[in-house]
């Protein structure tokens, strides 16, 4: 029995110690799906000579779930603006040391992300990384243009086949733009009034990231995306030379996000996280990483270099914030709002 | 008895770490504040309870009833008669007809499911046919989903118990005079319940606990029991009320269990 118990244990310990070989310093990275160039965090642990751990998550809250529970001590994250301040108030975020990030010296924030963050009281918490828009994919042989004027088109009756991204936070947004409040409202008159719309518009569907193929084959007419979702179909299509039947309307009004670096209170290697971040903000590695992500990149340098014809990235709704729209981030505003956003979703999705 | 004992060891360690403990934790969530991130003091309340006035959830558990009923009885009345072909067939094809059945099972039930959402899109591989299906959204969808899913769970324990049956009760019968569909009342269905019992418990449970195959196949928008449960974990981090509805669901899977083994004492029909 006693024999046995210590074969169990050896066991136990060589699968554990396994996970941790050699002694080359470790670095955990927790980040969305397909939104780094993998060959470049190679490149980082070639350079540094070091070991990256990387994960995917797919939601904001599931990077909240994954800092506090702790289970891995991540030394970065990507959250989105929003999230990033949650995190700061509940104390879970380090504050960036801008002295070890001398590659900031050398390329420039674009000055319409820089406003949005710079007076707020995360900025010293996070690094910029990628930004962009919500807005609606619609299919351009079966939506008339002329019919695309703002929000109304998903939400006033129509005879479209609407989709709406299963998210309580977008959907939500979009019915708050469509009634003219403010994204962040937690007015309870205007929350409700949100929810009769959603339940009034009777959404054809509800999904994530398939919606963009559904509105390609027609499946659907429109559907609320975020802006990458887009850019990668266009950037297949292109590649692949198909005819591209979608385009990407950004009403005059909607809901602009910037995801950054964080460093979590739980990252072990605070300073080989600084490195990180400083390799990824050199203009070479950030010019190779924008073309690989395909959103738009937050230096100046590198979207003046790729928005050109010659890199193929002079497309329109590339830059997400063209002068005169107008465009809001998301707050954090308190737990409770959230699920108040997400019995609105549920009210709407279970309503027909 | 020692020497059993040690073999049983992995299996009690396998118990304990992911079963045991897990389903005391999630007992513990449901009836108190406990921070499952923090697992520190708690206070029992019934708070979690608060959610069954809630319209999406109670929206959700009739339609759980409601679609997991239907499919149970479409699959009955499919099943029965193919266990009954299956076990009376005398052809030396029977293992191959019956592995038939089983195959399907073993691909990932994900695939089959997303399979099916593509076929019931208005514009699917299907055209090439001629034939276009709208139903993503409507429940024909997802009783056609959930019988192709959960059918050989109803067919296997009725088969089984239909080819173990002694078929000298069925000649003595037709000897006394019945007919044959009296046959089939009085003598076969009622030797068969101990299958159709299994087969309808394994076949009303997970479909109605299933949650990826009503969000794929109405839009996401036929919420049943399963995607409550996802919801209050995955995106409200409503932890607590997530568990009391797992821990309800399991009371009820208990119980059924229960009734299943009252039924057939030798546990003949379990797969």
């Amino acid at each position: 029995m006693k024999k046995l118990l210590s074969v169990f244990v050896t066991l136990l310990l060589v699968l554990v110690l396994a996970g941790c070989s050699g002694s080359k310093e470790t670095l955990y990275v927790l980040n969305w799906g397909e939104y780094m160039d993998m060959d470049l965090v190679a490149q980082f642990e070639d350079e540094f000579n070091v070991k990256v751990v990387y994960d995917e998550v797919g939601s904001n809250e599931e990077m909240e779930v994954r800092i506090k529970s702790a289970t891995t001590k991540y030394d970065i994250v990507f959250p989105s603006d929003f999230m990033v301040d949650k995190l700061r108030q509940q104390g879970l975020l380090n504050e960036i040391d801008f002295d070890l990030l001398p590659a900031l010296d050398e390329v420039s924030i674009m000055d319409d992300a820089k406003a949005m963050y710079e007076n707020e009281a995360y900025a010293p918490y996070m690094v910029p990384y990628f930004w962009g828009t919500i807005g609606i994919l619609y299919n351009i042989d079966t939506v008339d243009e002329a019919d695309l004027t703002g929000w109304d088109i998903m939400f006033e009756p129509n005879d479209y086949k609407v989709g709406m991204y299963d998210s309580a936070r977008d959907s939500a947004a979009a019915a708050f733009m469509y009634l003219g409040y403010n994204v962040n409202t937690n007015v309870a008159s205007e929350i409700d009034e949100a929810e009769a719309a959603m339940i009034n518009a009777g959404f054809d569907l509800y999904a994530e990231e398939n919606l963009k193929k559904l509105v390609i084959t027609e499946n659907l007419d429109l559907a609320l995306v975020y802006s990458g979702d887009y850019l990668d179909e266009y950037y297949a299509a292109d590649e692949e030379g198909t005819r591209i039947n979608f385009n990407y309307f950004v009403p005059d009004i909607t809901n602009i996000w910037i995801d950054s670096f964080v460093i979590p209170t739980i990252s072990e290697n605070v300073e080989l996280a600084h490195e990180f971040i400083n390799f990824f903000l050199g203009f070479d590695v950030a010019t190779a990483n924008a073309e690989y992500v395909g959103y738009c990149p937050v230096i100046q340098e590198v979207f003046d270099l790729l928005a050109t014809d010659e890199y193929g990235y002079n497309i329109e709704n590339y830059y997400p914030f063209p002068e005169g729209t107008n465009r809001v981030m998301y707050r954090f505003i308190s737990d409770e709002r959230f699920n108040r956003l997400n019995q609105l979703l549920s009210a709407a999705k279970s309503s027909n | 008895m020692s020497k059993l004992n040690k073999l049983a060891l992995p299996y009690f360690i396998w118990m304990t770490l992911l079963v045991l403990i897990p389903t005391i934790l999630i007992l513990i969530l449901s009836l108190s504040n406990l921070d499952i991130y923090t697992l520190g003091s708690f206070t029992f309340n019934l708070d979690a309870f608060s959610i069954f006035s809630r319209p999406e959830v109670q929206v959700a558990a009739k339609n759980s009833i409601r679609l997991s009923l239907a499919a149970t009885a479409i699959c009955f009345l499919i099943g029965y008669p193919v266990a009954y072909y299956l076990a009376n067939i005398k052809s030396s094809n029977k293992t191959f007809f019956v592995s038939l059945l089983i195959i399907p099972v073993w691909s990932n039930m994900l695939l089959r499911i997303i399979a099916w959402e593509k076929l019931f899109f208005p514009k699917s591989i299907l055209n090439m046919f001629g034939l276009s299906f709208d139903l993503i959204g409507t429940d024909t969808a997802i009783l056609i989903g959930m019988t192709s899913m959960y059918l050989p769970f109803m067919v296997l324990p009725i088969y089984s118990v239909l080819e173990k049956m002694d078929k000298s009760l069925i000649e003595a019968a037709k000897d006394l005079g019945a007919n044959n569909i009296k046959t089939f009342f009085k003598v076969i269905l009622p030797l068969s319940l101990t299958g159709v019992v299994s087969g309808t418990i394994m076949t009303f449970l997970p479909s109605m606990t299933a949650f990826a195959l009503p969000e794929r196949l109405s839009g996401g928008k036929t919420l049943l029991i399963g995607n409550i449960i996802e919801d209050y974990f995955m995106k409200t981090a409503n932890i607590n009320a997530g568990s009391l509805i797992s821990i309800i669901l399991m009371v009820i899977i208990i119980f059924l269990f229960i009734l299943i083994i009252k039924f057939d004492k030798e546990g003949e029909t379990l797969i």
